[in-house]
């Protein structure tokens, strides 16, 4: 009887190709640290490597479509926030878009502004956040805690305009929940040139580093035909050579007067994805520095050294002993009762009484200001959009997405779709881990950025 | 629209109905045309629908106005990447009869599309090769996304039964 | 994730170590909604701890089911599993979570011994 070496003891017949009897199968299951989010994946692995894989997801299906349709038609919005939860204000504007079709309404040139400025920052949390524990899992913890840093920067400008950080519920249908605050401009401006630090240490890290290399080049790829085939959008498609970006596409907001460039590779592997997203969130806060600049009309309340200040802020600060040159102001109190002038509130949302609640002097002021709040608000009334379907298509993320919303003409919606970006991605995992070594799965998951609310919804 | 109006003259009665609601050409298609429609979009030069954007379903059991008429209504989205446009294609059928051919051999990703719209809305995928749920649990009896069943009605695996 | 970078840092508490299996674990944070696909899972992850182990629910979905009274989730993982501490919050701020940590430390400190 002829020996048989350890290797082919191990492995039965051959050495390790084809599947059968030996090969194992291991779950990398729906707890799992390195699945952001949760989804599980098992795999059948001959010796390191996969030769089969089967994805499962839906574990954090929360039942988003059947939720909106319980409620009015704004009501939805805190749902959507929880799809893509760590570009929550994208989903918001998307939703808030597809509405506003069906009901034929245009939101005014400032709101589109902010939600463009907003929607960027969004886009850059969700790369940092993409790119930072990708790089985790491979090892670099430096880097993760790099990026949550700048990220930190950004949710601060978050907090400031919507109030949340995360779960910010800031757009509405018509318009956005409120303007942005005083000095949002020179904060912007100093958070995103810390972004560009960071961004800065960790290309000087990552991108020319052997190791990184190694382990992301050539891994994970996916022909453009796949790619196509498999409807993926976004940086994973930019990464296969394809710039298709809805932003540039079909524009929407003010998409076609700022200047962008859409980044894209060609080799459609780990690597590529992360130098496209690297690129794009440079190319994000190149958007934003433009919108600041151009964004119309100015402060309304300024200060003795001529900057603006409102009303709430100047009682704050008046609470807090920072009084030097508070008493030389002549300020003037709001005269409304949401402590904002009038002026802002039209400049962000849309004047149409169908659509948008009036603003708080003219619904205690004036009985026609109280019965168009009432029809919005009282269960039966609100918004109403005509009977009919729309899809309208924002660039997240990950890549298109989309919402398909059909009206019956009641103040509920009849049906809420979302077409999640990193969905077809997701379908194609298998295709992507299939032949690569199982130590390769993590880094490829990683780039493909699935946000479990949003693929589950 | 242009591609309306392609499509009409090419599949005559089979494109039952057509609007450009909004700027979205849509076309409503006789269900034994829609695999022929649906390649040929993905296939002809002047259309080339080559990503299959969405594929979903609505149920129309509540909508006033259609109570009565087909009750399912299976809804694609497609969109071409060398000509930039977009079309939706529908087709409508009934509640005794919740089958749709399969789109998988045209575009990889109508898989898990298809399975999705199985598992919320019961539709059946003729020539599917894998037809089971994709986002709820397999024990899960029910299609949740339809009008008629209620939204609070739980089939817990474990854990008191509410 | 972000509690636990340099902004709030809980590594400060001693909770900096995430242990990638519940064989090895002290404490299990129950994060996100639990949907009823999940819910074995979950069970099956808190009985592979040993003793002693302690349950932090995070965020108001695992606390109570939060808004999401649906056919898909679990109204609150007390119902399968037994919690020692609530952070609601959705999410719950950073500050949030370590006050529940701390609450969590003075709630181990005080608990007698058993053997």
């Amino acid at each position: 009887m002829a020996r048989t070496t350890r290797r082919e003891f191990m492995l039965g017949e051959g050495s390790g190709t084809g599947s059968g009897p030996q090969n194992v199968h291991v779950g990398v299951g729906p707890a799992h640290p390195a699945m952001h989010g949760i989804i599980r994946i098992e795999a059948e692995l001959d010796g390191e490597v996969i030769v089969d894989a089967e994805v499962e997801i839906g574990y954090l299906h929360r039942a988003f479509e059947k939720d909106c349709e319980q409620g009015g038609w704004n009501n939805a919005i805190p749902f959507t926030d929880r799809l893509n939860y760590v570009s929550p204000l994208i989903n918001n504007f998307g939703y808030a878009s597809a509405v506003e079709k069906l009901l034929g309404v245009d939101v005014t040139e400032r709101c589109k502004y902010i939600r463009v400025i907003m929607s960027e920052i969004s886009r850059i949390c969700d790369h940092l956040t993409c790119v930072g524990a990708s790089a985790m899992e491979l090892g670099a913890f430096t880097v993760f805690l790099y990026m949550i840093k700048a990220r930190e920067f950004l949710w601060e400008l978050v907090e400031d305009v919507t109030g949340a950080r995360l779960t910010i519920s800031y757009g509405r249908v018509g318009g956005v929940k409120a303007d942005l605050p005083d000095g949002f401009a020179e904060k912007t401006l100093k958070a995103l040139k810390q972004t560009r630090e960071v961004l800065d240490e960790v290309h000087r890290l990552l991108t020319g580093n052997r190791i990184f290399m190694d382990r992301m080049v050539g891994v994970g790829a996916l022909s453009r035909e796949e790619t196509i085939g498999y409807a993926i959008t976004g940086p994973l498609l930019r990464a296969v050579g394809v710039p298709y970006d809805v932003r540039r596409a079909q524009p929407y907001y003010v998409y076609d007067r700022l200047e962008f460039e859409i980044p894209t590779q060609k080799d459609g592997d780990n690597y590529a994805r992360y130098l496209v997203r690297m690129a794009e969130m440079e190319q994000s806060m190149r958007i934003v520095e433009q919108a600041l600049a151009t964004i119309p009309s100015g402060p309304i309340n300024v200060d003795f050294e001529g900057r603006a200040i409102d009303p709430a802020a100047y009682v704050d600060q008046g609470k807090q002993g920072k009084t030097e040159g508070l008493l030389l102001v002549p300020i003037t109190l709001s005269p409304n009762l949401e402590g904002q002038q009038r002026a802002a509130h039209r400049r962000v949302n849309v004047a149409d009484k169908r659509v948008v609640l009036p603003p708080k002097e003219t619904a205690y002021g004036s009985i026609e200001g109280l019965m168009n709040h009432f029809m919005l608000i009282m269960e039966g009334y609100g918004i109403q959009p005509p009977a009919g379907e729309a899809y309208v298509a924002v660039e997240g993320a990950n890549g298109e997405l989309g919402f398909y919303v059909v009206s019956d003409g009641s103040d509920r919606p009849y049906r809420v779709r979302c077409r999640p970006p990193c969905l077809p991605p997701v379908a194609a995992l298998h295709r992507m881990i299939t032949g690569e070594m199982v130590a390769d799965l993590i880094p490829t998951f990683g780039s493909v950025n699935m946000i479990g609310g949003e693929l589950d919804r | 629209m242009a591609i309306l109006a392609e499509l009409q003259r090419r599949f005559g009665d089979a494109v039952v109905e057509t609007h450009d609601h909004r700027g979205d050409p849509t076309a409503v298609v006789a269900r034994d045309a829609l695999l022929a429609v649906l390649a040929h979009c993905r296939d002809d030069v002047a259309l080339a629908f080559d990503v299959l954007m969405d594929l979903t379903a609505v149920d129309y059991l509540k909508f006033p106005g259609r109570e009565d008429g087909p009750r399912f209504e299976v809804v694609y989205h497609l969109y071409s990447l060398t000509h930039n446009h977009r079309l939706r294609l529908k087709v409508r059928m009934d509640e005794d009869d919740p089958n749709v051919p399969s789109a998988v051999a045209l575009w990889p990703i109508a898989n898990w599309l298809e399975r999705e719209v199985w598992d919320m809305f019961g539709v059946r995928f003729e020539g599917h090769p894998d037809l089971r749920r994709l986002l709820m649990y397999e024990e899960f009896v029910g299609h949740p996304l339809r009008k008629d069943y209620p939204i609070s009605r739980r089939q817990p695996l474990i854990g008191p039964a509410s | 994730m972000a509690t636990a970078c340099s902004h709030y840092d809980i590594d400060r508490f001693g909770a900096g170590l995430p242990r990638f299996s519940p064989r090895q674990a002290d404490v299990l944070f129950v994060v996100g909604t639990i949907s009823h696909k999940m819910a074995p899972v979950l069970k099956r992850v808190y009985d592979q701890m040993t003793e002693p182990k302690w349950v932090v629910a995070f965020g108001v979905c695992t606390c109570t089911g939060g808004f999401y009274d649906n056919y898909a989730t679990v109204m609150g993982i007390d119902t399968i599993i037994p919690v020692d501490i609530y952070i609601p919050g959705c999410p719950p701020r950073p500050e949030s979570v370590i006050d529940g940590l701390m609450k969590l430390q003075d709630k181990i400190a005080a608990q007698a011994q058993r053997y």
